[in-house]
C-alpha cells in the first residue's frame, strides 16, 4: 500500500514537473500569447494546441484500442461550464494548471488566480446539490 | 448530509455581481499607465510581437542604436532578432538590415555569402542601397534570388520569395510566433500529445487538471472513503456468509453455486475498474500540481527569465491595469475557472486534450464552448481597450 502511494507520489510529480516545464517553454502561460491566441493574432498556440489533439488521437488509437476510458458525456453543465472556464481563461489567461506554472515563473499575482480556483472548485458541489442537481453522468459530483 | 445552507444562495449571485462589476473598474485605470516611459517601449514590443513588421523595424533600429529617453540600451543581438522578424515578413529596410548584420557580423556570426542573399532580397523589393551593393560587388548572377535560403538562427522560413507576401512568408510570419522565446508549434504539440498519452498509460486514469484540483479540495471525502472501505472488509465476510445462507434457502444450493460463478466474474473485473480509477490518493494530485508549480519554476530559471513580478506582463495592464482592482478580476477569473470546469465536466486537458483526442461529445462540445466563449471576450476586451 505504501509503495504504491510512493509511485504515484513519483509519478504524479514526474508528470507535474514535465507539464509545468512544457506549458511554460510553449507559451500557454504567458498572458499576451494566450490572448494572441483568443484574437488568432498569432496562430502558433493555436497550431500547438491542435497538433497535440492530432497526436493524441493517434497514440490513443494505437494504444488504448478495446480498452475502456472514462467517459465525457455530454450533460446539462457541458456547454454553461465550459462558457464559464472560457470567461475566466481569457480574463486571467490560465487554465486551472497554468495559474500553478504562472506562480512558478515569479508571477505574483496568479496567487489570486489560484485562490479563485480553489474557490470555484469548493463551491462547484454544494452549488450543483443545492440549484442544478442532473446527472452528470460520472459519479463523483 | 444537509451541505448547504441558505446562505450558499449568495455564491453564485456573488460571482455574478463580481463578473458584471470588476473589468469596468479596472477598464477604468488604464489610461494612466501610458505616463510611464518604459511603458511606451513595452507599446512598440508588444506591437512588434504581435507581428507587426514596421514596429519590428523601429525596435530593432531602437536597440542597435539605443534610445537613453526610453531607457532602451544598445543590444546588437536583439536589434539583429527583431530586424530578422521584419524582413522574413518581406521588409525591404529590414533585409537590408539583417544583410549589413551578417556581413559586419553584428549580433550575429559574420557570414558575407548570407548577407548577400539578404542585399538580393532587399534589392528585388527596390532597396537602392542593396541594388548598390549587388551590382557593385558584381554578384548578382552567383546566387539566384529564387530558392535563396540565407541561414538564419532556429529559422527555416527564409525561402520566401523576394515579392515577398506569398504564402510561404505569410504562413512563416504567423507560425514563428516567438519562436526565439518559445518552442515551435509542432515541438509543442508532439510534447502535450506525448503527455496525455503517457499519463494515461502510466497513471490509467486521463489527464484533467481541474480533477486534481477537485481532489484537493475535497481531501476529506478520500479519508471518509478508506473509513468506510476499512468498515466494509471488517464486515465483508461476515456479511456474505449471511446472504450466502439466506440465497441457499430461497433458491436451492446448486442454483446459488451457478450464479456465483457468474458474478465472480463480473465483480472481480469491476473491481479492478474502479481500483485504476481510485488508486491515487489525493495527496498524490497535491504533489501533481505543486510539481506544475515547480515545473514552471525551472522552465523560469533555466530560461533566465525568473523574476518576482506583480503584474502579469504589460498586455494584461493593457486590459486591467495595476493593483487591487486588477487582483479582485483575477480571483474572479480563478472563480469562473474552478466553477466552469467543475460544471462542465473538465479543462483544457480534460476535454480538450484527453477529451478531443478520442472523440467524446461532451468534451468536443465542452472544448467548443470554452474555447468560443475565450475567444470572444478576449475580442471584447480588445474592443474596449
Amino acid at each position: 500500500m505504501s509503495t504504491s502511494t510512493t509511485t504515484s507520489h513519483i509519478k504524479m510529480g514526474l508528470f507535474g514537473l514535465t507539464m509545468g516545464y512544457a506549458l511554460s517553454r510553449i507559451g500557454f502561460s504567458d498572458f499576451g500569447e494566450v490572448h494572441r491566441l483568443f484574437t488568432f493574432a498569432d496562430l502558433r498556440l493555436l497550431l500547438t494546441f491542435g497538433s497535440a489533439v492530432m497526436l493524441s488521437m493517434v497514440g490513443f488509437a494505437i494504444f488504448a484500442r478495446g480498452k475502456k476510458l472514462p467517459k465525457k458525456p455530454l450533460h446539462k453543465g457541458t456547454v454553461a461550464g465550459g462558457i464559464l472556464f472560457g470567461t475566466g481563461w481569457a480574463i486571467t489567461g490560465a487554465c486551472p494548471s497554468i495559474a500553478l506554472v504562472q506562480l512558478g515563473q515569479g508571477y505574483l499575482p496568479a496567487i489570486f488566480t489560484i485562490f479563485g480556483i480553489l474557490f470555484g472548485v469548493w463551491v462547484y458541489p454544494k452549488v450543483h446539490a443545492r440549484f442544478f442537481g442532473w446527472d452528470t453522468g460520472a459519479c463523483n459530483v | 448530509m444537509n451541505l448547504i445552507k441558505p446562505r450558499a444562495s449568495l455564491f453564485p449571485a456573488l460571482i455574478i455581481l463580481l463578473t458584471l462589476v470588476a473589468p469596468p473598474l479596472a477598464l477604468g485605470e488604464d489610461e494612466s499607465l501610458i505616463k510611464d516611459k518604459s511603458e511606451a517601449l513595452s507599446w512598440w514590443i508588444e506591437s512588434a510581437e504581435t507581428g507587426n513588421a514596421n514596429a519590428q523595424y523601429t525596435l530593432a533600429q531602437m536597440y542597435a542604436s539605443g534610445v537613453n529617453g526610453l531607457g532602451v540600451s544598445q543590444d546588437k543581438r536583439a536589434a539583429f532578432s527583431w530586424f530578422l522578424k521584419a524582413a522574413v515578413q518581406g521588409h525591404a529596410k529590414a533585409q537590408y538590415e539583417v544583410g549589413q548584420s551578417y556581413e559586419y557580423g553584428l549580433g550575429v556570426k559574420q557570414d558575407k555569402d548570407v548577407a548577400k542573399t539578404w542585399y538580393q532580397q532587399a534589392a528585388a523589393l527596390g532597396h537602392s542601397e542593396a541594388q548598390e551593393i549587388i551590382s557593385g560587388t558584381g554578384q548578382k548572377t552567383v546566387v539566384p534570388v529564387t530558392g535563396a535560403s540565407p541561414a538564419s538562427p532556429k529559422k527555416e522560413t527564409s525561402k520566401s520569395e523576394p515579392g515577398s507576401f506569398d504564402i510561404t512568408s505569410l504562413l512563416a510570419a504567423v507560425t514563428i510566433g516567438n519562436s526565439d522565446r518559445f518552442w515551435s508549434w509542432w515541438a509543442g504539440g508532439a510534447m502535450l500529445a506525448f503527455l496525455t498519452i503517457s499519463f494515461w498509460m502510466a497513471m490509467g486514469n486521463t489527464l484533467g487538471v481541474s480533477s486534481s484540483w477537485d481532489r484537493l479540495v475535497r481531501w476529506r471525502d478520500d479519508q471518509q472513503m478508506a473509513k468506510a472501505e476499512a468498515r466494509m472488509a471488517k464486515n465483508r465476510a461476515a456479511t456474505q456468509d449471511a446472504m450466502l445462507a439466506a440465497a441457499i434457502e430461497e433458491f436451492g444450493e446448486e442454483y446459488v453455486k451457478q450464479m456465483m460463478q457468474t458474478e465472480n466474474k463480473a465483480a472481480s473485473a469491476k473491481q479492478a475498474k474502479r481500483a485504476s480509477f481510485t488508486k491515487v490518493p489525493w495527496t498524490a494530485h497535491l504533489t501533481f500540481l505543486a510539481m506544475t508549480l515547480v515545473g514552471g519554476l525551472v522552465a523560469a530559471v533555466t530560461a533566465g527569465d525568473f523574476q518576482i513580478q506583480f503584474s502579469l506582463g504589460s498586455e494584461y495592464e493593457r486590459f486591467f491595469g495595476f493593483g487591487t482592482q486588477s487582483w479582485i478580476l483575477l480571483i474572479t477569473g480563478g472563480t469562473l475557472i474552478g466553477f466552469g470546469t467543475r460544471m462542465g465536466g473538465g479543462c483544457s486537458s480534460g476535454h480538450g486534450l484527453s477529451g478531443c483526442s478520442r472523440l467524446q461529445v461532451g468534451s468536443l462540445v465542452g472544448t467548443g464552448a470554452f474555447f468560443g466563449s475565450a475567444i470572444a471576450v478576449s475580442f471584447i476586451l480588445e474592443a474596449l481597450a
